[in-house]
């Protein structure tokens, strides 16, 4: 019977969404708990043994006691072997004095929750076998080397697992260009002699789903959503790993809200329509919508994309929305305001010509009106 | 719109009064304080001061028009004409606040802000034309061109006006549409130096611009102050990780030592106790050892001695018979040689007596026969040389085959067979004799006597072979030979004897004989070698033993010197004992030396570096905690990451203000060229002329024209070209009228209108004075115009103007 494993990292709880308003920040403050309840859920209804959370647990030191207790409460729930936390690059341990690690042990003490705050191995022996995990924690936001080094030098008994948990970028997964987050090489990674890595950091998940076999590491990517940047729904793994070293390992989906930024460029009544279509599908009630709209409409045109987005707002979890969009000046309209012989109108029918600045028209019309309104 | 009525009741220090308007000039002439600049604001504002102003805005505007003391409102009346129509406008400011606009036989307007919007209507021209053209308060006349430069762009647009039925409606003037343009674009990158890309004067947000900020410039602020933040957090987060990697670090080495160090403090004194005792320990056991071999070695002592000086004596014994083996041995190595000289003695006499018997053998040469003999070769060899000399040549040669006998000199004769066509060649030395048959030809060489020399060289041979006969050799270096080999023996036979002599040594053969006969009786011996070997090693042994027995002696005498005897040093062994079982109980009570140190010494200077580098290590700990805490105490409230995410939409801000200000550049580009290319001259060139033709008039023909900029004027030009600014006070104010008058022209030409002065003569010199009164004259005879001074002399040169009486009553 193989070893089974609940893999998650970069939970990221305590993050402060301080640019939505009250409600939806709420909301997607609870998220980031119910996400990590229903994972544990999940994990409870499938018999796994160990539930490891890969570093970031927390977004920042500072994130407060109600909330660590909070997140603790939550693990505590997991009904296997142990939780395994790992102290991650934003919720790193300084020293044994850490204050927000004194007091997720103090929230965890008498469970099987344990924190992962400093360098070294820890043995578990199941039915199932004997498994060995090597935890590297990050005892710093910013490193320019890995911690894993130590581990290729421990001695590695046979007859057991050994998986290695570390939190950092890894060359060729992660943009990390001025190396800042404990880079790893997936080579030295591979060369530590253990049977994998559960990895966290980067957002992004891997291996790619549909990879078969043992990777060489695992990466989650966050659990659920936090910003437009995370174009997932939020995933975690699902692993199990043979005493033989077999590996089955599947992707789960564990984000319960979607941040989406539809970026568009509006110069057709048709477009407006594609992008009402696109928003129909979306799962307005838990999607935060970021609307970027560029173009150019007719000014009828314009004013019902105006109230359309403005009623999206009712559905939708949140809206945000960058419109810079002009009004469609054409020939005939110029014209139409001023008649032909004037300099409003030679002005603007010259603007219009320039199609690389389609927007100059339309400011130069504003200027005038502006100016004849005085 | 020509005004009928104006009463004000009440209004500032006027609590009812009226005065009646007509067409032309209105002359309204009193002293100060009389009442006129009352007159003239209530006019205004009847007009243009809506009355639902906010508290505030009331208070400013309209409090210092209600009576005093204690009034709480204003209220005028106005009657006027307009569109066909006669109003009445009624405006109540402050309490019971209320305005009413009504047309004769129409409904009245009461909405405060529908009456203003229909007064707008009527008054046609927007509130800034009327403010600085129509409506000239007191002493504002002189400031009419500086206020036209600077506003000029909010007047109602005078091209239409000016292009009379050709303007199109809607048409918007370029200097209008550009100076808009303009400050649009000043407005937008205000602060902001577009060359650089960046702040004006390089002012960054370190020292950043306080005022007059564009919205370029705001949101590069923005998103550098925000910029800043966001490094601050990073630097912060990067000094909070540097100052934790060194608490680890010195925790670390705490941690590393702090087991060392715990147990060093408890060993420490039982360690410091056993270093004496194990020294003394050592100490003592070391005096028992030595105590206890002198116990052992004491007893036997003078045994030794004994011993040993018997040992030497039979060593003596044995070296006496040594050396006499020894003497034997060398004398039979004396035998040795002698014997061999011996041998070499008889060798040598042997090989003298061969060399003797072989020179006995070997007959001897006569010398002086050799010399003759070799004296004779010489005289042949010189004829033979001779006969040479003499060469001849002969050629033979037989028509038919023929032998002939040819000989040659004293050679044997030869034969040849001579034939046809066959000759012969020969040569011969001196002589040549041919035979043939009984034919003998003999030929000599004519030079000498050819048979003489012969003839002696004959006899020299013969001589010569005598002599090698009586020598009994063939040839004379057989004979040389011989006599050499001779000379070689007898000298052979000196050299042996020679050797023969060195052998006897200087002895006679028969001493020889009798050394020989005599070793015979000798006795036989070991080698010398051994037998010296033998001796040298005897001698050393006894040498050894003596210095053995001189030691053991010695010992014996330090002994006694220092303990006595025997007794008396087997107390002090037990005392010792003693005193070395205490001391090994006591150190067995002492704590153990840990593993890996060869001395409590060493231990301890380990114990107290150790413990030396833990108190610097806590002190620099308390430091670094220190600058922990100050850097918690300034945790920044927003990760680096919520900033970066801030900063992404802080710079797309800063991007869209870059972009539409680069809009308005291209649009204020983009109006130049179509100016341009519509190729209009100056469209201003009408009221130009009409300010001109004022100011000429109202300058007394000293100035001819003037160019505008906009609507203002610019530069006049007359006896000299001067720009508005040098203008003496007097000249400006002609100037302001002439412009006034000349726009009120153009503003007023297609309605009735008013034209509203007060006091605008103050500056004037009377001879501009009289030609302004003139000109104001001559405008009133088109448009009404309301003329307010306190000058009767001023009032009395405009009713001689007019010709009539354009006084007005106030009632």
């Amino acid at each position: 019977m193989p070893i089974r494993i609940y893999h998650t990292a970069d939970n990221h709880i305590g993050i402060s969404f301080n640019q939505y308003p009250d409600a939806v920040r709420d909301r997607l403050l609870k998220e980031r708990f119910d996400a990590l309840e229903r994972m544990v859920a999940d994990a409870n209804k499938r018999d796994a043994h160990f539930f490891v959370v890969a570093g970031d647990l927390f977004d920042k030191l500072s994130v407060t006691a109600k909330d660590v207790k909070r997140a603790v409460d939550v693990l505590e729930h997991f009904a296997g072997e142990a939780v395994l936390v790992l102290a991650g690059n934003h919720d790193f341990c300084e020293s044994p004095d850490s204050k927000l690690w004194k007091t997720f042990r103090k929230a965890a003490e008498g469970s099987t929750v344990l924190a992962f705050t400093a360098q070294g191995t820890k043995d578990f022996t199941l039915e199932e076998g004997a498994v060995r995990f090597y935890a590297c924690p990050c005892p710093s936001k910013y490193s320019a080397e890995p911690v894993t080094g130590w581990v290729a030098d421990e001695p590695k008994d046979a007859g057991m697992l050994h998986i290695g948990l570390a939190h950092g970028n890894v060359e060729g997964l992660g943009l990390d260009a001025d190396q800042r987050y404990f880079n790893m090489r997936e080579s030295d990674l591979r060369a530590s002699g253990l049977h994998t890595w559960l990895l966290g950091h980067i957002h992004v998940p891997s291996p790619a789903p549909g990879t078969t076999g043992r990777p060489t590491y695992f990466m989650p990517g966050i659990h659920t959503p936090d910003s437009v940047k995370c174009t997932h729904p939020g995933h975690a793994w699902w692993i199990e790993l043979g005493a033989d070293g077999a590996c089955e390992h599947k992707q789960l989906t564990t984000g319960g809200v979607r941040f989406l930024r539809l970026k568009r460029d509006l110069r057709h009544a048709n477009d407006i329509d594609a992008l009402k279509r696109e928003c129909e599908q979306l799962d307005a009630p838990n999607t935060v919508l970021d609307l970027q709209l560029s173009g150019c409409l007719p000014e009828a045109d314009l004013a019902a994309l105006n109230t359309w987005v403005e009623g999206l707002a009712s559905t939708f979890l949140h809206v945000d929305r960058d419109q810079d969009i002009d009004h469609l000046l054409d020939a005939a309209t110029i014209a139409r305001r001023f008649p032909e012989g004037t300099l409003p109108h030679a002005l603007l029918t010259e603007l219009l010509a320039d199609a690389e600045h389609p927007g100059d028209a339309h400011s130069a019309l504003q200027l005038i009106e502006d100016l004849t309104k005085r | 719109m020509k005004l009928l009525t104006l009463r004000l009741h009440p209004f500032g220090a006027t609590v009812d009064r009226s005065i009646s308007l007509h067409d032309g000039l209105n002359v309204l002439e009193g002293p100060n304080e009389f009442g006129k600049s009352t007159l003239s604001n209530a006019l205004w504002h009847v007009l243009h001061t809506p009355t639902n102003l906010t508290p505030a805005r009331l208070r400013d505007t309209m409090g210092p028009c209600y009576p005093l003391p204690g009034g709480d409102h204003a209220r005028v009346t106005l009657r006027f004409e307009a569109a066909d129509s006669t109003w009445s406008l009624e405006k109540t400011w402050g309490a019971g606040g209320a305005s009413r606009l009504q047309a004769d036989g129409a409904a009245p307007l009461a909405d405060p802000a529908k009456v203003q919007e229909k007064l707008r209507e009527l008054l046609r021209l927007n509130t800034a034309t009327w403010q600085q053209v129509l409506f000239t308060k007191q002493a504002q006349l002189a400031s009419t061109v500086e206020q036209l430069a600077d506003h000029g762009t909010s007047l109602d647009d005078v091209h239409a006006l000016m292009k009379g039925a050709a303007a199109i409606p809607g048409d918007v003037a370029p200097e209008k549409l550009g100076a808009a343009l303009d400050e649009r674009v000043d407005d937008h990158f205000s602060r902001w130096d577009v060359r650089t890309r960046g702040p004006e004067a390089g002012r960054g947000i370190m020292n950043p611009w306080k005022n007059k900020l564009g919205p370029v410039l705001q949101s590069y602020y923005a998103v550098e102050t925000l910029r800043s933040q966001h490094d601050a957090v990073v630097h912060y987060e990067h000094e909070l990780d540097a100052v934790n990697a060194r608490l680890a670090q010195a925790q670390e080495a705490l941690t590393k030592d702090a087991d060392f160090i715990h147990q060093g403090k408890d060993l420490r004194q039982g360690l410091s106790q056993r270093g004496a005792l194990e020294e003394k320990v050592t100490r003592l056991t070391n005096e028992e050892k030595a105590l206890m071999a002198i116990v052992t070695a004491w007893p036997g002592a003078d045994q030794v001695i004994a011993a040993k000086d018997a040992e030497h004596t039979r060593l003596g014994e044995s070296l006496t018979r040594l050396d006499a083996e020894l003497a034997a041995a060398r004398q039979h190595v004396a035998a040795e040689s002698l014997r061999q000289g011996y041998q070499r003695l008889t060798s040598a006499k042997a090989t003298w007596d061969e060399a003797v018997q072989k020179l006995a053998i070997a007959r001897p040469v006569d010398a002086q026969a050799i010399k003759d003999i070799k004296k004779l070769e010489q005289q042949i060899e010189s004829l033979r040389i001779q006969i040479e000399a003499q060469k001849l040549l002969a050629e033979l040669e037989c028509s038919s085959e023929r032998s002939v006998t040819v000989q040659r000199g004293t050679e044997a004769p030869e034969t040849i067979v001579l034939g046809p066509g066959q000759p012969w060649k020969g040569d011969a030395a001196g002589k040549f004799t041919v035979e043939a048959g009984d034919l003998r030809i003999s030929v000599q060489s004519g030079m000498e006597d050819v048979d003489a020399l012969f003839t002696k060289l004959e006899a020299a041979k013969g001589r010569h072979v005598e002599g090698l006969e009586k020598l009994g050799h063939e040839s004379t270096a057989a004979a040389e030979a011989a006599a050499k080999a001779h000379e070689e023996l007898a000298r052979e036979v000196k050299t042996k004897e020679g050797l023969y002599t060195a052998a006897l040594q200087g002895r006679s053969a028969e001493q020889w004989a009798t050394e020989m006969q005599a070793l015979a009786t000798l006795p036989q011996t070991r080698a010398l070698p051994v037998l010296e070997q033998e001796k040298n090693e005897a001698l050393a042994q006894q040498a050894k033993l003596k210095a053995e027995a001189e030691q053991e002696s010695t010992k014996v005498q330090q002994w006694k010197k220092e303990h006595g005897d025997v007794d008396a040093l087997m107390e002090k062994v037990i005392e010792r004992k003693g005193q070395l079982g205490g001391a090994r109980t006591e150190l067995a009570a002492l704590p153990a030396l840990p593993e890996g140190f060869s001395s409590v010494a060493d231990y301890l200077k380990l114990l107290d570096a150790r413990e030396r580098a833990q108190e610097s290590v806590k002190l620099e700990m308390d430091q670094v905690t220190q600058e922990r805490t100050r850097l918690e105490a300034t945790t920044p409230e927003r990760t680096a990451e919520d900033l970066r995410a801030e900063l992404e939409l802080k710079e797309r801000e800063f991007q869209r203000q870059l972009a539409e200000g680069e809009a308005l550049l291209r649009i204020r580009k983009k109006l130049e060229d179509v100016i341009a290319a519509r190729g209009e001259g100056d469209p201003l060139q009408g009221l130009t002329a009409a300010i001109s033709t004022h100011f000429n008039a109202l300058t007394g023909g000293r100035y001819t024209g003037v160019q505008l900029q906009g609507t203002a004027p610019a530069q006049v030009s007359g006896p000299t070209s001067l720009p508005t600014g040098l203008l003496s006070q007097g000249t400006l104010g002609s100037l302001a009228l002439a412009t006034r008058l000349a726009l009120a022209e153009l503003y007023l030409k297609d309605d009735k209108g008013f034209l509203v002065m007060d006091d605008p003569f103050t500056d004037m010199d009377p001879a501009r004075r009289t030609a302004a009164a003139k000109a104001i004259g001559a405008f009133a005879q088109q448009r009404q115009v309301l003329f307010f001074t306190c000058h009767p002399l001023h009032a009395a040169e405009l009713q001689e103007v007019v010709q009539g009486d354009v006084s007005v009553t106030m009632a």
